[in-house]
């Protein structure tokens, strides 16, 4: 069986973390990739909250250059919503070949956007042509259900899974999604972890949204009972956020949804940190770096979980492990397909073959592996990268700094036909009517030109306490004609004013 | 006890019991009284005070015929009563008798006590505080039956037939009318004040339109400005509502900001001042919107403190973002408001509500449910076992939002509420669907009117156009037309949703919410065929529109008594300014809370008992690593300037034994059993 190499969507290889790195760097997990059947990751670039995204990216793509071993390209986090902004992503879209920005809706005080900058970014990405990522988790209630669980003296890991309980995810892919599709914008909802996130992504592609959901291989394969594992060093591995869900049938759940299209790509979010990192949190769950590996077993595990449980087929499996991923974000056919013309990132797949992940026997440099002893069926035989074989018979071939930078273009077109068609529906039309020629209560008199606080306008015999209800926080004009009236629109408008449409507030039709 | 021993003995074929004798049986067996499969429990109506035979439904109303042991009993209890009462034996004539009609049209009479009686009177001012209905048909939440009421001194004092009330008391004959609890309005924004103006219905003439309307109580929101006291601003509403209020009322509190002080006010208003609910924004940005924290914290006091948080359910964030793209895009009309208020971003608010309180295990209550996917939401999470409630107003379940896009401005502005109308005309249908079935659970009316010329403030710009639409009059009628009388709810789900439900949630019950013994005496006889058309020509609000201007519809109040006086008669509206009392509303209701607090039981979270954790601990400081494993360096040391990421806000400190260790909460239950050390090689 010869498949297109795998695309993982998601790793973070260089995320800084109290100024730690992950044990990963982009050598040691773009080995692991390769060894796992994968030929390409899509990295986040994590910008510091002060810093520039333009400079952490070129900050990422000088150490990727260097180290990585197979193709890559990146994702660009948004940390922080200023002024700027506009600008800034727009440089990274035009010139620097990224087209997928991710937003926070946890993490807060540090990278958490309100749903008022959520909006604006997703409207500018919208413009561009990107896709917008969301890490969809509620941090106003995780903060405080940290705070709370840190009083009751739950310390430990556990307490990480219990200040994150799955409803505040699903709350948070409901909201993303909600404002998505205010914004026209497509969204992908990364991590995706719970049941009742998937659901709610499910639902909304019901309703027609346009929204993409990444399980990751620790959500498809590890089971979330660990937190609870008397063996602190084991509890810590398995931190990662949104969490591992307790439920023992959640996983299964997730691999019915990609199976079904519900979902459609997987990622890892490989984020590893040694124990000796994680034990920073020792004392405190809040402290503890968040992250799982994954990009080595992600492929095994969703052969395992999908196609040996007879869930989907092996054309699916491409679909979910490389092609969707490729169309996406807009490498297809050049990655995620096996014709003339792709690059030639093979696997060669031997469904027979089966292994159990083990700690001892994998690519990476963690002591512990979240999916230890798990046996998988299905294991590459035969990779090749860059037309290159790079693991044979188990041995792995690899040159660091091998690895190219893939650039993507702008509205892909798998997302963005159907946001193009709505953004032409999306036509909206005033009502054309008359001057309102009635009375008007004397409230209008006093005209605020400052737009300050209304004026008390006491009605007669009425008791005047002027209640200062500004209900919109932006200035208006308070009559006639607009200021930008002759400024020319946008085209979809449409509004008219057809001379003798006075309307007359006695009649009642 | 013995019957029922002979029953079993009696049988004599194989020692079967009577019930399981084969039907070709020539013996006479006698019917079991006790003890038989289809008998009642032996005992189970002793000392029980209803009359079922009375209870039971249609005898009168339906004229069948009744039971000879009943109509003997009532004959020869007739006699009694007729000393009295002389005109009782009349009105039971007239009810049997399927020729004479009636005098009123109505088919209700409401007679004063004449002559004789008179002299029996204790004295005129008692007269007016008696009043009798009789055969009327007594419709609760779970059940109806026939029976006559008394009340004295406001009180529910007797409920059943041939009852012994003493001389010259006012009697209405109810022939038959339903007799239903007087309504509860739970949302009333009365004498609002908004941008120095108030809405034109002030408490007396809102009241007035409640009780035209078969409504008897109402709940009025308290809108404190931001920044001032919840207190000040309750005893301004409890002075403006005492003076004017012809009916009984409660309040609820919004709180339109949130720190310790008000925190420390909500205390005193649950305990010393009668309120139960409290409101929070999720929309209105920059003026009452409270961010998702706030909400957390508010919905965390308010459970424990025993009360009802109630959330007006919208995302200002997008709101505010979408208004000012519609301004941009030159759309200034009453459109606009719609345009920029979509069904999702209610929805969307609905569910993040029910994700907090759910965390907190607060009780939450959604005002003014307007779209189909709201009311979804809250009955999934229902589903779910949320405790959750939903309470859709008269505009959602009477009309649809099409109007928006009216030519005529005023007409358009009458309809601007917030959340909007659905645009959507199969909503209201829906919604009394879900009404129906329970998965909303009361009915308000978000009263809140303002004239055309007040409106009118946003006539150049719709964000400025002060929100709110009558209903207070209309919500008995429009839910008895658009569910009752289209069949999806029966009449006792109607006394339900219009008043019992609302009575139980804020602790009102069974003093309200009920026609019982020892209830207020808030009754409404009610009209099923009466048809009226609504217009705001004759509604009682000091609105010039009435939003359901032309409609038809039929249930009408005939009758409507307040604290036992007759307030509406023959169309004719007897009210009074200020008889309306404060009903204190206390926390912790039943209804409510049994639910809450079992779970609060539940809710006990357990740490892991864990040994202390021995291995290495990453140094997070940059300089020299003293004994910090291998593996940390890698990564690129050469790296120059790493980005540091302050995952967490919080001070820590950096490896071995915490400061605090020893002084954590008391609650505390890690302990650390000996020889529990883990091991970090280990791998179970």
């Amino acid at each position: 069986m010869v498949l297109p190499g795998g695309v993982d969507v998601h790793t973070r290889l260089q995320m800084p973390v109290l100024g730690m790195t992950p044990a990963d760097d982009f050598c040691q997990g773009t080995k692991a990739a390769l060894a796992g059947g994968t030929t390409m990751i899509l990295d986040h670039v994590f910008p510091d909250a002060g810093g520039s995204l333009l400079a952490a990216y070129e900050q990422w793509r000088e150490r990727a250059d260097g180290a990585a071993c197979c193709d890559y390209s990146l994702h660009v986090d948004v940390p922080r919503w200023h002024e700027s902004i506009k600008e800034e992503l727009e440089a990274l879209v035009r010139d620097k070949g990224v087209n997928s920005f991710l937003v926070f809706m946890a993490y807060k005080d540090r990278c958490q956007c309100t749903d008022g900058q959520m909006y604006e970014i997703f409207s500018i990405i919208r413009d561009l042509g990107a896709v917008a990522q969301v890490h969809a988790e509620n941090g106003d209630i995780v903060e405080e259900e940290q705070k709370r669980l840190l009083e009751l003296g739950i310390t430990g890991p556990e307490g990480h899974v219990l200040s994150h309980p799955e409803e505040v995810e699903a709350e948070a892919v409901y909201r993303a999604i909600t404002i998505a599709k205010q914004a026209n914008c497509p969204l992908y909802v990364t991590k995706v972890m719970g049941r009742g996130a998937a659901d709610t992504i499910a639902q909304a592609k019901r309703r027609g949204a346009v929204v993409f959901g990444e399980p990751i291989t620790a959500s498809l394969g590890a089971d979330g009972s660990h937190y609870w594992s008397k063996n602190w060093a084991k509890a810590a591995a398995f931190v990662t956020s949104p969490p591992i869900s307790p439920d023992p049938g959640t996983a299964d759940h997730l691999a019915c949804l990609l199976s079904s299209g519900d979902l459609q790509v997987t990622g890892s979010a490989h984020c590893t940190f040694t124990t000796a990192q994680k034990a920073v949190g020792k004392d405190n769950f809040t402290l503890i770096p968040e992250g799982t590996n994954g990009v080595e077993e992600r492929m095994s595990v969703v052969w395992e979980k999908c196609v040996a449980s007879g869930k989907m087929d092996e054309n699916e499996f491409v679909a979910v492990t490389s092609t969707n991923a490729a169309k996406i974000f807009n490498i297809y056919p050049r990655k995620g397909r096996v014709a003339v013309g792709s690059d030639a990132d093979l696997v060669i797949w031997n469904p027979k073959a089966t292994k159990i992940i083990s700690a001892k026997s994998h690519n990476v440099n963690v002591e512990y592996n979240i999916f230890e002893g798990v046996e998988c069926r299905g294991a590459p035989v035969l990779v090749v990268s860059q037309g290159r074989v790079v693991l044979e018979d188990g041995a792995l071939f690899v040159t660091p700094g091998a690895g190219r930078f893939v650039p993507r273009k702008t509205f892909p077109d798998f997302v963005y036909k159907r946001i193009k068609a709505r953004n032409r529906l999306a036509e909206i039309h005033g009502v054309p009517r008359g001057l309102y020629d009635g009375p008007v209560h004397e409230v209008m008199v006093p005209a605020k030109p400052g737009g300050g606080t209304p004026a008390r306008a006491s009605c007669t015999g009425k008791i005047a306490i002027p209640a200062v209800r500004n209900l919109h926080q932006s200035g208006f004009s308070l009559s006639g004609s607009q200021a930008d009236d002759h400024i020319a629109r946008r085209t979809a408008q449409k509004i008219m004013a057809p001379p003798g449409g006075h309307s007359n507030i006695t009649s009642l039709s | 006890m013995a019957s029922g021993r002979r029953g079993w003995d009696s049988s004599h074929e194989d020692d079967l019991p009577v019930y399981l004798a084969r039907p070709g049986t020539t013996d006479q067996v006698p019917r079991q009284k006790y003890g038989g499969m289809f008998c009642n429990v032996e005992g189970a109506f002793e000392s029980k005070t209803l009359d079922f035979d009375a209870l039971s439904v249609g005898q009168r109303g339906a004229k069948t015929p009744r039971s000879s042991q009943g109509s003997g009993r009532s004959a020869g209890s007739r006699p009694g009563v007729e000393g009295d009462t002389p005109r009782r034996g009349q009105g039971r004539e007239e009810s049997r008798e399927p020729a004479p009609a009636p005098p009123a049209p109505a088919g209700v009479e409401i007679r004063s006590a004449t002559g004789k009686e008179v002299l029996q009177n204790l004295g005129p001012k008692d007269k007016s505080d008696r009043l009798l209905i009789k055969g009327g048909r007594i419709v609760n939440d779970d059940q109806s039956f026939y029976a006559d009421i008394y009340m004295e001194d406001g009180l529910i004092k007797q409920i059943g037939d041939n009852l012994i009330v003493p001389g010259g008391v006012k009697t209405i004959e109810a022939n038959g009318k339903m007799v239903i609890p007087g309504g509860i309005d739970v949302h009333t924004h009365f004498q609002m004040p908004y941008k120095g103006m108030t809405t034109v219905d002030d408490f007396f003439q809102g009241t007035k339109a409640a009780l035209a309307g078969g409504t008897t109580m109402i709940i009025d929101h308290v809108v404190p400005e931001p920044e001032s006291s919840l207190t000040e601003a309750y005893e301004k509403w409890r002075e403006w509502a005492d003076g004017k209020s012809c009916c009984d009322y409660a309040l609820h509190v919004d709180v339109t900001h949130w720190n310790d002080s008000i925190k420390q006010e909500v205390q005193n208003l649950i305990k010393d001042k009668g309120v139960n609910s409290f409101m929070v924004y999720m929309a209105y940005k920059d003026l009452y919107q409270v961010s998702n924290t706030e909400l957390y914290e508010i919905f965390t006091c308010l459970g424990e403190l025993g009360a009802i948080a109630q959330v007006h359910a919208e995302n200002g964030d997008i709101i505010a973002q979408e208004q000012s793209r519609m301004l941009e895009m030159g759309i200034t009309g009453p459109e606009g408001h719609v345009l920029s208020r979509p069904e999702e971003l209610e929805a969307e608010a609905v569910f993040r509500a029910i994700t907090i309180a759910s965390q907190t295990n607060c009780p939450l209550y959604i005002t003014k449910v307007m779209s189909k996917s709201a009311a979804d939401l809250i009955s999934q999470a229902r589903k779910k076992g949320n405790v959750v409630f939903g309470e859709p107003i008269t505009a959602s379940l009477g009309i649809d939002g099409t109007h928006y896009w009216s030519k005529n401005w005023a007409k358009a502005a009458a309809f601007v509420t917030s959340p909007p109308l659905s645009p959507d005309p199969t909503t209201p249908d829906y919604i009394n669907s879900l009404l129906a079935s329970g998965d909303l659970q009361l009915s308000g009316s978000a009263h809140c009117t303002f004239s055309t010329a007040q409106k009118a403030i946003g006539k150049d710009n719709f964000t400025a156009i002060p929100e709110g639409t009558n209903g207070v009059e209309e919500r008995m009628s429009v839910i008895w037309d658009k569910a009752v009388a289209t069949g999806k709810m029966d009449e006792n789900q109607f006394v339900a949703v219009t008043s019992t439900n609302a009575a139980k949630i804020f602790n009102l019950y069974p003093r309200k919410g009920r026609i019982s013994v020892g209830s207020d005496s808030d009754l409404v006889i009610w009209d099923p065929d009466a048809v009226k058309i609504v217009s705001a020509k004759n509604h009682q609000s000091a609105a010039e529109y009435n939003i359901f201007e032309g409609m038809e519809l039929r249930g009408a109040p005939l009758v409507v008594i307040c604290q036992g006086k007759i307030m509406l008669e023959d169309g004719n509206l007897h009210v009074t300014q200020g008889a309306g009392r404060f009903i204190p509303c206390s926390p912790f209701s039943d209804y409510v809370y049994k639910r809450i607090k079992a779970r609060r039981k539940m809710a006990d979270l357990h740490a892991v008992p864990r040994g202390m954790y021995d291995g290495p601990v990453f140094d997070l400081t940059t300089t020299p690593k003293g004994g910090t494993p291998a593996g940390s360096t890698r990564g690129s040391p050469t790296r120059p300037n790493p980005p540091v990421r302050n995952l967490h806000q919080s001070g820590f400190s950096l490896s071995g034994t915490q400061v605090d260790e020893g002084v954590r909460s008391a609650s505390k239950r890690i302990v650390a059993p000996p020889g529990g050390r883990s091991n970090i090689t280990s791998l179970s």
